[in-house]
């Protein structure tokens, strides 16, 4: 029977650590790969790990590195033959080949990035701190900025966050509430997952279901298709400790228990994407009709400003929906004409809607939510940057008073989006080329993602980006000449190793 | 304009001359960032109009069971196009659009003709073309012209509608009848869109019943059958014990064609690897050829094959006297995608092909598994691709599916009286 080893996979990949609201994150690079390795040895005592659910008086830490990182530390000399580290991931977030792939081009080009750029310090260790209070933040950060110089390592940035009111993100829509079940991590599901978890026993009735195997998140464990994701293996003699499990071959299985977090600062133009649905919004008057820019937003993202999905709430938001994750689109929305097949919560989830027309019938859903399912991602991200205020001096996220704030514009706000999966290739980049920057998404001609989709190159495409549609009752309403609402500002690849590997990792003497 | 013009896929295979191979690679390359912009390429495809996709690639290695390349003896320019009408006519406008273009390539290739006349030229391609082994069409029967047409049309009546959904009161009168007639009248007061009125010609009975080749290989298949299962059993206990690849992560070399992989909207593959020895193996290949050749042409015809709806084109060529098997491909979608479908749409007929090619994943009855190990097929699919050297596409912003909705606009738009209903489902076209 194979279970998860909980306490072996970092706390971050389970939850969300909710209960903490500050946090930070610190880049770093190795200077001394000998020290490095002292430090890890302790650090590998102080991670938390996915049994512990912190309450808010705690302070976590979890830590991730690049494959440069591991380089330094000497992973290469370790690898068994050519078990090594996806070929995303050793390549990084940076070529020319996943330039395209992830739509970072024009003003999300790489070479004008903060982090993680080619022209910008490479980055090697990825520590995550989070704590109740900024205070207790504050606390652990300079315990733990107090051993970088005796670790061998310094500190290239520091990247804030900034917990927003009703868990929202800058635009004003409450964010991350779709979130895969990872089989295995549910107590009610005390499932072996060597067996197929696809299977009955999982199915949560009708063609919907949410539940994954854990391998397409954690490395070590059989994944949707019932194979063990590709996992870096190391040679027997360089684990002298005995620390590492082995795998169903009988290799040390470095890989087992860590997952690859995906790390991209996306930069948000709150004024710019109001400012767009306001234009969009227009009476005859030259007035703008609320009504029309709450739906119009509302249509583009998937879901109402309180997280209520529109496909369940057509015509207003219902807050009392607000974290409604069990949810399809087929049947009663097969089509789109309530959440548009373009929207940014159904293309990048497209649950159990067959992607074609042709194919609407309840066998075609099941096996359009199984497809779907192979490109699930576990989203960790969090808000940076100072919200607006109201009146009375509190942080507001009514779009009105966004865009009254005359700092808006000036203020650099966003999201530090990171994201786990298994398998960089079919799930992160799949889920940003096939599905968000794709215009030709469904059965669509024209449209990216209305929100993250990269539209600049429209005229160089003979206008293949940039409408929105949303279909109607009789006639669609299209919006064309979208704008660029989000840019990346920085961005890597990470691998979160289990704890017993970061172990290894600091005993590695080659 | 024929509104139904059969599609066909000529694969062109020439000898290259010893010592050739790198100055003939850098013709490729040249043409290959030259063509779209500049007029004096030599090789204008633009202007064959019968072309849907062409590519040129250069082909000197094939995959072999040591999971590495080897050289073939005879390197050849595979020079393939996917066409509109019949051979002949094609061939001919190639040669007389392509003159320049055609010397100076296949300067480099045998038998090629010095200062060869146009019909010099017309035989020499007729000389050198290989039959595919299996050939799918995605839009069945739309030519270049109207799919281009098709596309430009739906644009104009999507901006009628945008400029009148308020204006003309559309929305209060809530007629879907009266919205269509409103559209019709615009189409037809326009001199550029008025022939869209015209209800399209019918398909040919005669193309509905032989489609082409397809009854020669419903026949080719049934012949084969009986025999081919005898192989098919004796085969299918070595399949246990066969070699199969052996990494789960790509190879180095995928690096090199993937800088121009993964554009929008449309991307090309071109596969290459050897096909296990034995002449069971090729009996068993061709009979699975006959298969699938009779289900393109008879059973997917509506845009799919075997449930993936991106491929404009896809065909198998046996080459290198028997020993490889190249697959190539026009899809619209991504690498990662495209790679995703055949795993878990098309299993089947892809492990039908592909697992009498060497290292293989691991199959169960030579049908089932295979492709169903996801990383490893993968991987082994990237580590036999080679680089296609120049490859154009007549309509780059078009998918399968937007050709098919296109041709429905219109037939909708030509179409007479529509019920109220037929007139609601036509505007959810747009």
């Amino acid at each position: 029977m194979i279970q998860l080893e909980i306490n072996d996979i970092q706390g971050i990949i389970r939850r969300g650590y909710g209960t903490l609201e500050a946090a930070c994150y610190v880049l770093l690079k190795i200077d001394n790969s000998s020290k490095t390795k002292k430090w890890l040895a302790n650090l590998a005592n102080r991670i938390n790990n996915g049994e512990n659910k912190p309450s808010s008086t705690d302070k976590c830490i979890n830590v991730a590195f690049t494959q440069l990182g591991l380089n330094r530390l000497g992973i290469e000399k370790a690898y068994d033959r050519e078990k090594k580290f996806s070929i995303e991931f050793e390549d990084g977030m940076v070529t020319d080949h996943r330039k395209n792939i992830l739509g970072d081009l024009n003003t999300s080009d790489p070479k004008h990035w903060e982090w993680g750029g080619p022209t910008n310090d490479s980055i090697h260790v990825l520590l995550l701190l989070y704590a109740g209070n900024q205070t207790l933040l504050e606390e652990l950060y300079s315990d733990e900025a107090g051993q970088f110089a005796s670790g061998g390592v310094s500190q290239i940035k520091r990247l804030e966050t900034h917990f927003l009111p009703d868990r929202k993100e800058h635009f004003g829509f409450r964010d991350g509430i779709g979130q895969p079940r990872v089989a295995g991590l549910l107590d009610k599901h005390k499932t072996d997952l060597g067996k197929n978890i696809s299977t009955s026993v999982l199915q949560e009735g009708g063609s919907y279901n949410n539940i994954i195997a854990a391998g397409e998140f954690v490395l070590g464990y059989p994944n949707a298709y019932q194979k063990f994701p590709n996992s870096p293996k190391v040679k027997k003699e360089t684990d002298t400790d005995d620390i590492l499990d082995i795998d169903e071959t009988g290799a040390k299985d470095f890989g087992k228990n860590g997952s690859y977090l995906v790390f991209r600062q996306l930069e948000q133009h709150v004024g710019k994407f109001w400012n767009y649905v306001y234009d969009h919004s227009k009476l005859e008057s030259g007035e703008i009709d609320k009504s029309v820019s709450e739906k119009l937003a509302a249509k583009m993202i998937g879901r109402w400003r309180s997280g209520c999905p529109i496909t369940l709430s057509p015509d207003q938001d219902d807050p009392t929906l607000k974290d409604k994750d069990n949810f399809g689109y087929y049947p009663d929305d097969k089509e789109g004409d309530k959440c548009p097949m373009a929207s940014h919560v159904r293309r990048t989830n497209p649950r159990n809607s067959p992607l074609q027309r042709k194919h609407f019938n309840d066998k075609e859903a099941k096996n359009a939510m199984v497809d779907a399912n192979k490109h699930r991602i576990i989203r960790r991200g969090r808000a940076y940057g100072e919200p607006s205020l109201d009146n009375n001096g509190n942080p507001t996220m009514e779009p009105d008073l966004m865009l009254k704030d005359g700092n808006t514009g000036n203020r650099k706000v966003g999201l530090h989006f990171l994201c786990f999966n298994a398998n960089i290739g079919r799930q992160f980049e799949f889920i940003q080329h096939t599905w968000v920057n794709n215009p030709k998404f469904s059965e669509l001609y024209s449209e990216a993602d209305p929100l993250l989709g990269e539209v600049s190159d429209a005229e160089k495409n003979n206008g293949v980006f940039g409408d929105f549609t949303a279909p109607g009752d009789l006639l669609r309403t299209r919006v064309r000449r979208l704008e660029k609402f989000v840019d990346v500002k920085g961005g890597a690849y990470f691998f979160m190793p289990g704890i017993k590997a970061i172990k290894y990792l600091s005993k590695l003497h080659l | 304009m024929n509104d139904f013009v059969s599609q066909g896929a000529l694969s062109m295979l020439a000898k290259i001359r010893p010592g050739s191979i790198e100055e003939l690679r850098g013709i490729l390359k040249d043409l290959d960032q030259t063509f779209e912009n500049n007029e004096k390429a030599i090789f204008p495809f633009r202007d064959i109009r019968s072309i849907h996709f062409a590519r040129f690639v250069i082909v000197d290695k094939s995959f072999t069971e040591e999971a590495t390349f080897r050289n073939l003896n005879e390197p050849f320019l595979m020079f393939s196009t996917n066409y509109d009408g019949s051979e002949n006519d094609h061939l001919h406008e190639i040669v007389e659009v392509a003159s320049d273009g055609m010397d100076q390539i296949f300067f480099h290739c045998y038998e090629y003709p010095n200062s060869p006349s146009k019909k010099d030229r017309f035989r020499f391609l007729k000389k050198i073309r290989a039959t595919y082994g299996a050939f799918h069409v995605g839009a069945q029967g739309m030519s270049v012209a109207r799919i281009q047409k098709e596309g430009k049309l739906r644009e104009f009546i999507q901006d009628f509608i945008d400029q009148n959904s308020n204006t003309k009161g559309w929305s209060d009168v809530n007629d879907p009848q009266l919205i269509r007639e409103d559209i019709k009248d615009q189409v037809r007061s326009s001199s550029e869109f008025n022939w869209s009125i015209e209800s399209p010609d019918r398909v040919p009975i005669g193309w509905k019943l032989f489609r082409r080749t397809g009854w020669k290989s419903g026949i080719e298949m049934i012949v084969r059958l009986p025999l081919a299962l005898v192989f098919w059993l004796m085969i299918r206990r070595k399949e246990k014990t066969d070699k199969i690849y052996p990494y789960t992560r790509y190879d180095q070399r995928a690096k090199d064609h993937t800088a121009r992989e993964d554009k929008v909207v449309q991307n090309e593959m071109s596969l290459l690897v050897d096909i296990k020895k034995g002449f069971r193996r090729r009996f068993l290949l061709k009979t699975v050829f006959a298969g699938i050749e009779t289900l393109a042409r008879y059973v997917f015809t509506k845009g799919e094959l075997g449930g993936i709806p991106t491929i404009h084109f896809a065909r198998w060529v046996i080459v290198d006297e028997g020993r490889a098997l190249m697959f190539m491909s026009n899809y619209g979608s991504s690498w990662e995608s495209y790679l995703g479908d055949f795993i878990d749409k098309a299993s089947k007929g892809l492990t039908g092909v592909w697992s009498n090619t060497v290292l293989y994943p691991r199959t169960r009855w030579l049908l089932w598994g295979g492709s169903k190990d996801e990383e490893r097929f993968k991987c082994w699919a990237r580590a036999q691709q080679v680089t296609t050297d120049v490859w154009y596409t007549a309509y780059s912003n078009l998918t399968v599916k937007n050709i098919i909705q296109n041709k429905q606009i219109r037939e909708g738009l030509a179409a007479g009286r529509m019920s109220k209903q037929e007139a609601t489902e036509w505007l959810k076209l747009f």
